[in-house]
């Protein structure tokens, strides 16, 4: 038997998991005239003694008779109701699997809300944008808009932009129509960008009976607004647990309740920012 | 007088899936004591053991029924849960476990009584080679670490870790063969320190 070969059964030989007799005795012989080869085996005998020890030391080791008690109420639990969610310990949270399905769900969910309504949006505007602005707001909502191509305005366009804005027709007919003009994209840019109570009073009709107190716009993706060319406003409806997801405070005994939000949606269907609304 | 052989493990669970509770309790008293122990030594936490050891067994109260005979025994099926929550903790819990914890401290005073003292010295030699062994299992990559737990000091056959670790019979054969050297050099490193290798010094890896 060569060194190499050695090597390969010294580990069932020290563990004494070697059944093959002749094997075995090759493997002795080997030692008898390699002496680096037994000083391996005598290391790995070593170890497996030691091992040993560390297993016999832990023999008697159990679980405390705590998670018995609880298993078998759990195992009661369970018979009693099989099927009944309530049946589960208190002590159980989602398996991995679980957690992902109901992320999953969610994720549907919302991006089904978003086609729905820019579907409803851009069948509505293209049939007739006037009847539009007069009708009540539904829930979701879609406003859309126009994000301007330069963000930082001439004081050409800033004129330009008061004249239009000086002989706008009232607030209530121009909601939901798109952004024709540079200068009022812009305008919208900077109202966003102010962050300020006023840019729900001028794109919402309702906030105008109702105060509405809305927080900033959250972004949603890597860039934020400042990849945007365009696109809508969508109300929507999320659970009270989102703001947590944002860093924001939460009444814990209302988190099965829901809150109005509005969804940024860039033209090319990506939700970029979120605000929340009081 | 009659002596009645005791139930199977897959004949106590399939009294479990009928609802009966004696069986349940029968099945968790022979099975608990491998599957804590197995986390204790993966872990070095006792309380990752305890929540380990709870974890399987709610799995085989809720999920009895995905249990496949084909593959594999139910102490095998109940190790390889064991082994992914194990594997779980470990990962969420990093950087709060670490060698020296309570499996090192408090495991020692715990389960002080499990050793003879008619020989305080060779007890304490004992004791040192025992903690030494240890510290050097609980130092190993994790995939190396489980080899070593289920065929070393649970004396798994090959074919059962495979079951356990779910991978082939030649590749536990070799990770085993391969742990066994890292211990060696290990050990080797701490008993002459001036020849300690840069993986001596290494904190546990979770690789």
């Amino acid at each position: 038997m060569s060194c190499r070969n050695f090597e390969t059964v010294i580990t069932e030989l020290a563990r004494g998991q070697m059944t093959e007799a002749g094997a075995r005795e090759n493997a002795f012989a080997h030692m008898e005239s390699c002496k680096s080869c037994a000083m391996k085996y005598a290391d790995d005998q070593a170890l497996t003694a030691g091992l040993r020890a560390v297993a016999t030391k832990l023999s008697a080791a159990e679980a405390s008779a705590r998670v018995e008690e609880a298993l078998v109420s759990a195992f009661r639990q369970r018979t009693t109701t099989p099927l009944s969610p309530i049946a589960q310990p208190s002590y159980r949270t989602l398996s991995g699997w679980a957690t992902l399905a109901v992320a999953a769900a969610a994720a549907f969910l919302v991006v089904s809300v978003f086609g729905v309504s820019r579907l409803l949006f851009n069948s509505s505007s293209e049939s007739s944008p006037q009847n539009v602005a007069r009708t009540s707001q539904p829930a979701p909502v879609s406003s859309p808009i126009t994000a301007p191509q330069n963000p930082v305005p001439s004081s050409a366009e800033v004129q330009s932009t008061t004249a239009v804005s000086s002989s706008e027709p009232p607030l209530e007919e121009n909601v939901p129509t798109r952004f024709a003009d540079r200068s009022r994209a812009q305008k919208f840019n900077a109202l966003l960008n102010s962050k300020t109570k006023r840019s729900a009073k001028d794109y919402f009709a309702d906030a105008n009976e109702r105060e509405e107190i809305t927080t900033d716009f959250l972004p949603l993706t890597y860039g934020g607004l400042s990849q945007m060319d365009g696109g809508q406003i969508v109300r929507v409806e999320v659970p009270r647990s989102a703001l947590q997801s944002f860093g924001l405070p939460m009444n814990v005994e209302r988190a099965s309740g829901r809150v109005k939000a509005d969804v940024l949606v860039g033209n090319d269907g990506v939700a970029r920012a979120i605000r929340f609304v009081k | 007088m009659t002596v009645f052989p005791s139930p199977s493990d897959d004949e106590l669970l399939r009294l479990i899936l009928a609802g009966d509770e004696s069986a349940f309790v029968a099945l968790y008293r022979r099975r608990q004591s491998g599957i804590y122990r197995f986390a204790l030594q993966m872990s070095g936490s006792e309380m990752i053991a305890e929540d380990v050891t709870q974890e399987v067994f709610m799995v085989l109260i809720n999920e009895a029924k995905n249990y496949d005979p084909s593959k594999g025994s139910l102490s095998a099926y109940l190790y390889g849960i064991a082994r992914n929550h194990v594997l779980r903790a470990l990962s969420r819990d990093r950087s709060f476990v670490s060698i020296g914890d309570s499996y090192e401290e408090d495991g020692e005073a715990g389960h002080e009584q499990l050793v003879a003292n008619d020989d305080p010295l060779g007890d304490l030699t004992r004791n040192e080679t025992i903690v030494t062994v240890r510290q050097a299992v609980a130092a190993l990559p994790a995939h190396y670490r489980e080899v070593v737990v289920l065929c070393d000091l649970h004396e798994m056959s090959y074919v059962e870790a495979a079951q356990v670790l779910n991978c082939a019979v030649g590749t536990v054969r070799s990770r085993l063969h391969r742990a066994r050297a890292l211990l060696i050099e290990k050990l080797r490193a701490r008993n002459e320190p001036g020849t300690a290798s840069p993986i001596v010094n290494t904190a546990r890896c979770f690789a």
